[in-house]
């Protein structure tokens, strides 16, 4: 292919990575709550949708420009996504705890459609553009000229996964969290209010959520009241590509995911890039269930 | 005195299965105190209401004079119980290190440096693997690094359930070698073991239970040298804990 050249290339790519990064923080956050709670939480891209409307009326009121604007507007989206996880966890998910999965799950399958819907009765079905209030320019990067926006999304994407990577490691919160994931009874024996945890995972994991819905919003100047699906199966994809469980696989699924994605829309198409991925995504499922980067986790139930 | 445990009338009931029927014992402060009894006989039962982890039908368990009856689980280790669980459940994932860490989760920050200190040189080789996972580690270690880990609680009493449990005989000599330097050391111990002859040999006191309740208690010597003891449960000790995939409890109706 003749106009294949390395400029658009490297914006591709560069796209590509910014797209990826927003699918990590989905995936990572549907990680992290799925890992202590172990039930899907199907809404979680109702989170990241209803974060994007939320931001996107607050706008008009919100006019600060430059870096400010952004940094505002992802620390607001950042709050409303934990805000969010927190109402969804404690109306929908702490009544079922104890209950069997299936009541767990069907009921988020059901709060993901309901939620569609009240988005669509408070703001319409139709494609809204958004638009930030901020264009940094252009990036030279060798021979390509790149929006630099692009270059801010991905580089923020990996600094909140990179601070949670942190969070996890280092602190004791972070321990009982992985503790919670690798076996509840024992955190619990080592002192740990694994409802509690619970929680945290849901606040912390929806507010990835909100950050990567108003950060694709702007990518892509727009919000609509399906998008939140489309994004979490691509997460989910993540996740499964990356060995659920193995939070840096569904990092580095996700990125590669997003650049993938891209590549395929340039050159196959946009109408057979989706199709594609979820064929990955089975295909991962049936041949590999423990993911193309995982190991097989000892599971322990 | 008062015991650091005192457990009266214990019930626990699973649906219409009574695994524990009216059990009383105690843990005098600095006592190594054995529960041995078959498989099924409700050991790990009362381990695990003690522990909050069973559901507690009747009577009452007391700690250092306070009742824990209905304490949930995790507020515990705070209360100064820590119990190292059956088959070690050690973090598999998470580094040795991590383990420890999160075994002091109920102290105080300033407290874990010194609590690692001591519990690295009670087992030098968990430092020596500090930074592997613990799914990576042999069974015998994984074993010292759940101890390690329940100490680094700094807990009044450690309760351990079957930790000789699919272990080679040569590392279960170790893990009781160092439940007797711990009992040295002034650790309060309740053990529970189906290998009868081996925890009556480090144990002060022991009791034994039979289909959910205690049926002998005394000096653990005089239960190593009655016959009836030595018959029933030292004979098919050995071979019992040797097997391995055997049944969990509440595995009722198994005669003795």
């Amino acid at each position: 292919m003749d106009s294949v050249t390395l400029p658009v290339l490297v914006d591709q790519l560069v796209s590509g990575l910014a797209v990826g990064g927003v699918y990590a923080l989905v995936a990572l956050g549907f990680a992290l709550i799925f890992g202590v709670l172990r039930v899907a939480q199907f809404a979680h891209g109702e989170v990241y949708m209803l974060v994007a409307f939320l931001v996107l009326t607050a706008l008009p009121a919100l006019q600060l420009g430059g870096l400010g604007q952004f940094t505002l507007v992802l620390v607001l989206a950042l709050a409303l996504g934990a805000g969010l996880g927190l109402a969804i966890e404690r109306v929908v998910f702490r009544p079922l705890l104890a209950a069997p999965h299936i009541a767990a799950i069907i009921s988020a399958i059901g709060l993901s459609i309901a939620l569609q819907y009240l988005a669509a009765f408070v703001w319409g079905a139709e494609l809204h553009p958004f638009a930030l209030g901020w264009s940094p320019g252009n990036l030279s990067l060798g021979p390509a000229v790149i929006p630099a926006f692009k270059v801010i999304i991905f580089v923020t994407a990996l600094a909140l996964l990179a601070a949670l990577q942190l969070v996890l490691r280092r602190t004791q919160l972070g321990r009982a969290i992985r503790a919670t994931a690798s076996d509840a009874e024992t955190a619990r024996l080592m002192g740990i209010n694994t409802t509690h945890i619970i929680t945290t995972a849901f606040a912390v994991g929806s507010a990835l959520a909100g950050a990567a819905g108003v950060l694709v919003a702007a990518l892509y100047g727009v919000v609509y009241s399906s998008m939140g699906i489309a994004a979490l199966v691509k997460g989910y994809t993540a996740t499964v590509i990356g060995g659920v469980g193995n939070l840096i696989g569904a990092v580095i699924s996700g990125l590669l995911l997003g650049v993938f994605e891209v590549l395929l829309d340039s050159y196959v198409s946009p109408k057979w890039s989706d199709a594609i991925i979820f064929a990955l995504l089975i295909g991962v499922l049936v041949f590999r269930p423990q993911g193309l980067l995982g190991r097989a986790i000892p599971e322990r139930l | 005195m008062e015991p650091v445990l005192a457990v009266t009338d214990l019930t626990v009931q699973y649906g219409g299965i009574r695994a524990v029927d009216g059990v009383s014992f105690h843990v005098a402060e600095g006592e190594l105190v054995a529960l041995i009894g078959a498989n099924g006989a409700g050991k790990s039962s009362t381990l695990r209401a003690i522990a909050g982890l069973a559901p507690v039908a009747g009577g009452d368990i007391v700690l250092d004079g306070v009742s824990i009856r209905g304490v949930p689980t995790h507020e515990l280790p705070r209360r100064g119980l820590a119990l190292v669980p059956e088959g070690r459940r050690v973090f598999a994932d998470l580094s040795v290190l991590d383990n420890l860490y999160l075994g002091a989760y109920s102290r105080p920050r300033h407290e874990i440096v010194e609590s690692l200190r001591q519990v690295y040189e009670l087992f030098p080789i968990l430092r020596e693997r500090s930074d592997q996972a613990a799914g990576t580690l042999s069974g015998g270690e994984q074993q010292m690094l759940a101890i390690g880990r329940a100490l680094m609680s700094r807990p009044r009493i450690l309760l351990l359930d079957e930790p000789s449990l699919g272990l080679a005989p040569v590392i279960v000599r170790q893990v009781l070698a160092l439940l007797r330097q711990l009992r040295e050391r002034g650790v309060t111990i309740l053990l529970v073991e189906q290998n009868a002859r081996l925890a009556l040999e480090v144990a002060d006191r022991g009791y034994v239970m039979h289909t959910g309740r205690i049926v002998m208690s005394g000096p653990a010597r005089e239960l190593a040298a009655n016959p009836e003891v030595r018959e029933r449960y030292f004979g098919t000790a050995r071979a019992r804990s040797a097997s391995p995939g055997r049944a969990r409890e509440p595995s009722m109706g198994e005669s003795v």
